[in-house]
């Protein structure tokens, strides 16, 4: 998942740490957001909903939420 | 996009293009509804049947927030919104009168970028917004014109038609990633009563000359170009001109 996430916002994958939010980033706007967004949609098969768009917030968040919805094993 | 038993937004939908787009859709089995701000018109529409029916100046943004927000109440996300409302204005930016070199009126200029251009940002802002926290897939047709590449005599209308390619294209953009796909169509010289209205017989007579195929578009043709344009998912961020092969 954080190569993923180092892929979108093209930065290296060990900056990529729970901490991360999108303030830290100044590649990771709206516009990037949903890029990030589908990318995860399209790796772990599955659909996002708004609300949950709304909280990936950072990499805890996004873990968060893709670890209820089982999509981090 | 399969068209039977979506919801589909149209503009302006109460006479001229927009009224041949509403009978085509539903034909398709949309389920269509219409804002206007032609209250006498709406009233007619709707007691033919099979269309919703909501009065709103969408050059307003105050009553395109209102209407849209009802709409969604009553209907959830739309799935498509055509962006067809707006006016047919022709001046130049000066012209020789009997008083000498007059000037574009301001007022005309306003008014014409009201109706034609903020309508499209207003109303897209406001059914796009409930098409991505729903995560509806949803298309948006923006109706331009050839006018866009810039034609004499018609200042504002040219700049107003030139902007909503521009949105077309950036809409398209921003919003693929979240599914939702933007397109325009553009007429040319269309057989309608506003083109009628708004242009002189002669300059319209002239004008078909330099159409190859030497006549108007039918308002049937423009509906076609906009069935087409949602019912082909491949189709983003692109202007559809329907112009007879006019090039201005």
């Amino acid at each position: 998942m954080e190569s993923l996430l180092a892929e979108v916002l093209q930065m290296p994958a060990a900056l990529v740490t729970d901490d991360l939010t999108m303030k830290d980033v100044d590649a990771w706007d709206s516009l990037k957001h949903m890029e990030l967004v589908v990318a995860l949609e399209q790796t772990f098969d599955l659909q996002l909903t708004f609300d949950e768009i709304v909280a990936m917030q950072s990499v805890r968040e996004i873990k968060r939420v893709l670890g209820e919805r089982s999509a981090l094993k | 996009m399969e068209l039977r038993d979506k919801r589909v937004i149209v503009t302006g939908g109460v006479r001229g293009l927009g009224r041949c787009m509403v009978e085509r859709l539903t034909e398709k089995g949309a389920r269509v509804t219409v804002f206007d701000l032609d209250a006498r018109g709406l009233e007619e529409l709707e007691r033919r049947g099979g269309v919703g029916c909501v009065e709103c100046d969408v050059s307003d943004y105050e009553q395109v927030a209102t209407a849209t927000a009802r709409y969604h109440e009553q209907f959830g996300a739309a799935d498509v919104l055509i962006n067809n409302a707006g006016i047919l204005y022709s001046a130049p930016l000066v012209r020789i009168g009997p008083s000498g070199v007059e000037k574009h009126d301001p007022a005309a200029w306003q008014k014409v970028l009201a109706a034609d251009l903020s309508s499209v940002f207003y109303m897209t802002a406001c059914v796009v917004e409930k098409m991505v926290a729903t995560r509806t897939r949803g298309v948006v047709v923006n109706i331009s014109s050839v006018s866009a590449a810039g034609n004499a005599g018609q200042s504002a209308y040219s700049a107003a038609k030139a902007g909503v390619n521009a949105l077309t294209a950036t809409w398209a953009k921003e919003l693929s990633l979240m599914g939702i796909r933007v397109a325009a169509v553009a007429p040319g010289f269309t057989e309608t009563e506003s083109t009628k209205e708004a242009i002189s017989e002669s300059v319209l007579r002239e004008t078909v000359k330099r159409v190859p195929l030497r006549r108007l578009g039918r308002p049937e043709e423009i509906a076609d170009g906009v069935v087409h344009v949602i019912e082909n998912d491949f189709f983003n961020g692109k202007v559809f001109e329907l112009d007879g092969g006019l090039i201005l």
